[in-house]
């Protein structure tokens, strides 16, 4: 805990006033180096899928035989070039749009119905009890096998792979928030707002949201790269994303059958896999800290 | 003085429930049982007792907080615990709730002016009107409103006490229930603390109810003391003579532990026993003085009944046999 005595403290330009929360929030990302790196890394992933025309060299799709299996380093070609003679660079920029929007859209969705779920069952004890047993019965399959069975269930298709991550995400998401709800509920400050009348909703939305939705976010962050790899494993099956689109879990197990005589068609999308899973660990780590007011003090105060 | 709040048989177990739908009962603790006592107005009064002898729990019934099982509260004449909801909102201008631990007690993610004004938007006052208040409140008790945009936690301990203080003061109460308001805080803060207390309570004519282990404290600061044991009241008085001459063999135990009263050996005894006194030995079942399987002056008849609460002279009252009623 640090302290800012009342003296120090009125040296301070009133401009700090009007400043919000999420100013603050953002200026403790930044202040985090690794964390600078991982947003700078999300970034360019997500330029390259909005502006995949403008920046690929090649059609994602267009074959050259001619090309087929060069090298990374090929003049024209600088992450060589795949079985079917296409630009692994130019598939991996349009790659880019599918791997993030089904990495990112289930792990939204799934927040977006797991954090109203987890604060309801936290603060009503007997639908806590429906609600978390109905999310053990979920538990009871293993993600990727749950999510295959949906997305077989519903059949191929971008869209019900979607769906079916989300599901598959709503109860890890949910215990979760229902935990660190639980947490909330019963600090000191909630028995106060209870006891300055604060209406029960009030307390729900805007005292305790704010403490347990930093929780889900910092979550949601880690849970992107288990959701880009299943999304992967889910379009390997044929489940999902359909060839010959260009999406990075197809690219990687498309390669599988070439991987001693030209590693680098299976390599080159599984490590922007890698990088990008790793990247939204980091800065979730990063936000874990920075979402937090206690720790992002000290953050901000170790940058100046 | 007249009572602000008067007291009568309130009882409350806690049932501990386990297993998901069935909710079986697994066990009752009864926090709070059969206490009867009146809080005058203006008064101080303090509530010692060991830990989870329900001085935290008796406070909250008389917020409303928990909800009593039986007997009844009168607060300023009213049944309070038969307060419905507009009632109950009224009720909550009040009477306030301070913590033990401020940090805890304020939302981290809100700045200390959201904090204080989150009671009064409650009862719909006006934005402009509301910053002018918590600027008000935030002086009464020593703080620059201008830092008010700062996070709990970028203030100390006994600061963010005072932000709860000025929180729990916006509504203009004129009760505050104190659950251990200094027990987090270093002992140089403490007195700072207890002074603005005592200031503010001089200075708005508030009622105090005033938890705390500390028993010199409680010697200090309040205008009687109520002693607590198990959920029972076992003894009541002016502060100086329930410290002067306790008459309940647990108060004398307890105070011997923290007073030194005793100075020879059995001192050494007592503060052996205190340390548990609230746990070790256990309850006896059926009806029987709470205190007895430790009380070194207990008697056969000890064990039959629990002894009621007799009024003795000068306003002392006690629950013990040593002490028939003289009245
Ligand atoms: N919400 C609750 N559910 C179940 N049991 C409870 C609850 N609150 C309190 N208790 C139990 O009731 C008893 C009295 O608790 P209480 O908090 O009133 O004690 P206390 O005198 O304030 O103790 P302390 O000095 O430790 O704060 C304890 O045995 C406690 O375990
Ligand atoms: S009633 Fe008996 S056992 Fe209880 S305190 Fe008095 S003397 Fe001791
Ligand atoms: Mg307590």
């Amino acid at each position: 805990m640090s302290d800012v005595s009342l003296e120090t403290g009125r040296r301070k330009q009133p401009a700090e006033k009007r400043r919000s929360n999420l100013y603050f929030v953002w200026r403790g990302v930044l202040g985090d180096p690794v964390a600078r790196i991982a947003v700078g890394i999300i970034l360019i992933f997500f330029l390259a899928a909005v502006f995949a025309p403008w920046i690929a060299p090649w059609p994602p799709n267009e074959a050259d035989p001619s090309m087929r299996l060069r090298p990374p380093g090929t003049p024209g070609h600088w992450l060589g070039v795949d079985n079917q003679g296409r630009d692994i660079l130019s598939r991996l920029i349009y790659g880019a749009r599918y791997t993030l929007l089904c990495g990112i859209t289930p792990v939204v969705l799934g927040a977006v119905i797991s954090v109203p779920l987890g604060m309801f069952g936290a603060w009503y004890p007997v639908a806590g009890a429906v609600i978390m047993r109905s999310m053990d019965v979920l538990f009871a399959f293993p993600m990727a096998l749950l999510a295959i069975l949906l997305a077989a269930l519903m059949g191929p298709g971008i869209g019900n792979m979607m769906i079916a991550l989300v599901v598959t995400l709503i109860p890890y998401n949910t215990r979760v928030v229902y935990a660190a709800a639980c947490l909330e509920r019963d600090q000191a400050y909630v028995e106060a707002a209870r006891a300055m009348a604060t209406p029960g909703y009030k307390i729900i939305l805007s005292e305790m949201m704010p403490n347990v939705i930093a929780s889900s976010v910092v979550y949601s962050c880690t849970i992107v790269g288990a959701v880009v790899i299943t999304a992967a494993g889910l379009s390997f099956l044929g489940l999902g994303v359909q060839p010959p689109t260009a999406e990075w879990g197809i690219m990687t197990s498309e390669g599988r059958n070439f991987i001693f005589n030209a590693p680098h068609i299976a390599a080159v999308p599984g490590l922007a896999i890698t990088i990008l899973v790793m990247a939204f660990n980091l800065l979730g780590d990063s936000l874990r800290d920075s979402l937090d007011p206690r720790t992002r003090l000290m953050l901000i105060k170790r940058r100046k | 003085m007249k009572n602000l709040i008067e007291i009568r048989n309130l009882s409350k177990t806690f049932r501990v429930r386990r297993g998901s739908f069935l909710r079986r009962e697994i066990s009752e603790n009864p926090a709070v049982s059969d206490i009867s006592i009146d809080i005058r107005k203006g008064e101080i009064l303090g509530c010692v007792g060991g830990s989870g002898s329900g001085k935290s729990t008796l406070g909250r019934m008389i917020l409303r907080l928990i909800e009593a099982d039986s007997g009844s509260i009168t607060y300023a004449g009213a049944d309070l615990r038969s307060f419905g909801p507009a009632e109950l909102r009224l009720h909550r201008r009040r009477a306030q709730i301070v913590f033990q631990d401020p940090l805890q007690s304020l939302n981290p993610r809100r700045t200390v002016a959201e904090n204080v004004a989150r009671p009064l938007l409650n009862f719909g006052m006006r934005a402009e009107e509301v910053q002018a208040r918590v600027d008000e409140v935030l002086q009464l008790v020593g703080l620059d409103p201008g830092q008010a945009y700062r996070y709990p936690h970028e203030f100390s301990g006994g600061q963010c006490q005072r932000i709860a203080i000025a929180r729990a003061l916006t509504l203009e109460p004129e009760f505050l229930f104190l659950d251990e308001p200094v027990s987090a805080l270093d002992v140089s803060i403490q007195a700072q603390i207890l002074t603005l207390l005592r200031d503010l309570q001089v200075k708005l004519g508030l009622t105090f109810l005033f938890v705390s282990h500390d028993l010199k404290i409680v010697r200090q600061f309040c205008d009687r003391t109520m002693v607590m044991y198990r959920g029972k009241l076992l003894e009541t008085g002016e502060s100086d003579q329930v410290y002067r001459q306790p008459l309940h063999p647990f108060t004398q135990d307890f105070l011997g532990t923290v007073l030194h009263l005793k100075r020879d050996n059995r001192w050494e005894a007592a503060a052996e026993r205190a340390e548990d006194l609230e746990s070790a030995a256990p309850a006896m079942s059926g009806p029987c003085c709470p205190y007895v399987s430790n009380c070194q002056q207990r008697m056969p008849e000890c064990a039959r009944a629990m002894p009621a609460l007799r009024t003795l002279h000068d306003q002392r009252s006690v629950a013990c046999l040593l002490y028939p009623a003289t009245a």
